[in-house]
């Protein structure tokens, strides 16, 4: 019989944590999500990968303890060997580890401390264990990760969790019309252009300041929740900023959701750490908005494991990845293809990433159960003559649903083939591309001095034509401080200017502005 | 805060200077953060148990004193969990956490 939903967890890191009454709570509901999948369609089955039996026909199962090299390379055995539809991870990154990817924008002055980004796309993707991120350009899986609580010993949250996602159901589009927003009031300009993208309106769009944090019933009863404010790593809130100004006052805060959010609630978070698992110890006892969220009832939450990007007008980065996830969602897709769809749109939108959109493309990934379809879809007429029925009684979602996945690895196989790698290097611009650059630096308030500079070459992937050819097109990052010249504190920004040279000549830049 | 909610592990001190500096250039994080400079050993972000991760009005009265911290080492910053006060240093008193 062919599985449609795999469920792989590490039975060892779930008897550590919860013991062996704690794991017997996680099976029963296991037991009732596999039910519900049934009512589905879905023929769903829980993998242990640590579990010999579990893993017959997908190779060896991994050690008692186990890293994320491991996890992956069982993954994609069982990948291979089952050809699912959805791949649920069941617990967070201390039951089935987040691949540590290095982080292409990671600067040791000035810059995005992250030297890792903690992610969960290399599980989407048939290419082998690395921690390099140029391996992850083209996904093909539908994944998502049930997480739970770090650190917590009481496996009623996860059962709970797991439960939820056995009792949510479509809905209808009309119940995703209304939606609720927080941005930084400095970044608003950016946060409207999103919500008219993903809405049609900025009706539900809230400022921090002056509005926040305390978000009455009313308004987070919305069923989609899309928020554009700073996180911080390891915080169970979330904050807004005035323009220009140096204050990040509460915007979101995970305490305040409790018995406030829709069942079947679907989010899309752009901020720093949005979706951060982290243990609550660091944070005073509380876990983050992202599993708040989950456990009031969301069917879907969209974030990022460490520092995002974007701009404070227009869209850029994470404005985009989180749009395509929710216009997805909203189009009636899985929150798990949905999540796939928006990752291959991102990374196909563009020749090449640079560095800055390549963490964004590894950073941003999908907490809850990959399979649900939060907005129901009406089929065409024919889908409800009862010849159709008779002919799909059997198969029902599974053959159209194949179909999708089809075109989706397609999609995926082409972009690992076709987009090129980003490798540092030590190469300075031409001296025309330096000439221009330097000026626009000039023009933006960059001091030569205090300016650092990274540099890539584009490479493209072995197999294309294009591999033939010696690359010559570069990818330079110029970044510094910029005095800002209203504000009376003194205060610096730093800008960095993204300019893409190809022999010699400059054919595109992108600054991103400080916040 | 009770002790169920800080680290199960012993808290390690680190030393240096207190500054005041620019971090997470150009990403939405960007902010003038508080560092603890401790030399060639590197530079530690700073977060106060209870504070505010991005500003703490606390942390920020720190800055440019050479200080001895008690907390714990996380990713991407130090969880300060009190000073350990040095000689004639009265000060620390005022700032730890409760």
């Amino acid at each position: 019989m062919s599985i449609d939903k795999l469920v792989v967890t590490h039975h060892g890191a779930l008897i550590k944590k919860y013991g062996t009454a704690g794991v017997q709570r996680i099976t029963k509901a296991l037991r009732t999500l596999i039910t519900a999948d049934k009512r589905r369609g879905l023929i769903t089955a829980v993998v242990h990968l640590d579990v010999a039996a579990d893993m017959t026909g997908a190779g060896q199962a991994v050690a008692a303890v186990a890293d994320a090299k491991a996890c992956k390379q069982a993954i994609d055995r069982l990948c291979k060997a089952h050809d699912p539809h959805y791949v649920m991870l069941l617990g967070g990154p201390d039951i089935v580890p987040m691949v540590p990817v290095r982080n292409p924008a990671w600067s040791d002055k000035d810059g995005d401390g992250d030297q890792v980004v903690p992610t969960d796309l290399p599980y989407a993707c048939d290419t082998a264990y690395s921690t390099n991120p140029n391996r992850f350009l083209g996904p093909t899986r539908v994944v998502g990760r049930l997480p739970d609580v770090i650190g917590n010993t009481d496996s009623s949250l996860l059962a709970q969790l797991i439960t939820a996602a056995a009792r949510a159901e479509p809905r209808a589009p009309e119940d995703y019309q209304s939606g609720f927003s927080i941005t930084a009031q400095a970044w608003q300009a950016s946060t409207e252009l999103s919500l008219k993208n993903i809405l049609g309106t900025t009706d539900a769009l809230h400022s921090v300041p002056p509005e926040g944090p305390a978000w009455s019933k009313g308004q987070l009863s919305a069923r989609v929740h899309f928020i554009n404010c700073h996180g911080a790593d390891a915080s169970s809130q979330y904050f807004g900023q005035p323009p220009g100004v140096e204050e990040f006052p509460v915007a979101h805060d995970a305490k305040r959701l409790r018995d406030r959010v829709s069942a079947g609630t679907v989010v899309a978070a752009e901020c720093c750490y949005g979706a951060q698992l982290y243990d609550p110890k660091d944070a005073g006892g509380q876990h983050g908005i992202a599993l708040a969220y989950l456990l009031d009832g969301a069917s879907a939450f969209f974030g990022s494991s460490t520092i995002a990007y974007g701009p404070s007008e227009g869209n850029a980065s994470a404005d985009l990845i989180c749009q395509f996830f929710l216009q997805q969602v909203l189009s009636g897709a899985s929150t798990g293809r949905a999540a796939l769809e928006a990752r291959q749109k991102f990374a196909g939108a563009r020749t090449h990433l640079d560095p800055y959109d390549l963490k964004t493309l590894m950073q941003f990934y999908l907490l809850g159960d990959p399979s649900l379809h939060p907005v129901s879809t009406s089929g065409h007429a024919l889908t409800r003559t009862a010849a159709f029925k008779k002919a799909f009684a059997k198969t029902r979602d599974r053959s159209v649903r194949g179909l999708r996945r089809e075109k989706l690895i397609r999609e995926g196989s082409h972009l690992a083939k076709a987009m090129p790698a980003l490798e540092p290097i030590d190469t300075a611009p031409s001296t025309s591309v330096a000439k221009t650059l330097a000026a626009m630096a000039k023009e933006t308030g960059l001091t030569p001095s205090q300016q650092t500079r990274m540099s890539f070459a584009v490479q493209p992937m072995a197999k294309t034509k294009v591999a033939a050819n010696p690359s010559t097109r570069q990818v330079h990052v110029i970044k510094g401080p910029v005095p800002q010249g209203s504000n009376a504190a003194g205060v610096v920004r730093i800008v960095a200017i993204v300019a893409t040279e190809d022999d010699g000549e400059l054919l595109h830049v992108r600054r991103l502005h400080a916040r | 805060m009770s002790d169920d909610c800080t680290p199960a592990e012993a808290p390690q001190t680190v030393h240096g200077r207190v500054v005041l500096e620019r971090t997470a250039a150009g990403s939405k994080s960007e902010r003038e953060a508080v560092m603890l400079d401790m030399g060639g050993a590197g530079k530690l972000l700073l977060r106060r148990v209870g504070g505010h991760p991005l500003r703490d009005a606390v942390l920020h009265t720190w800055v440019g004193r050479t200080l001895t911290l008690k907390g714990w080492r996380r990713e991407g910053f130090f969880l300060v969990d009190g000073l350990v006060a040095a000689p004639g240093d009265a000060a620390a008193k005022d700032h730890n956490p409760e």
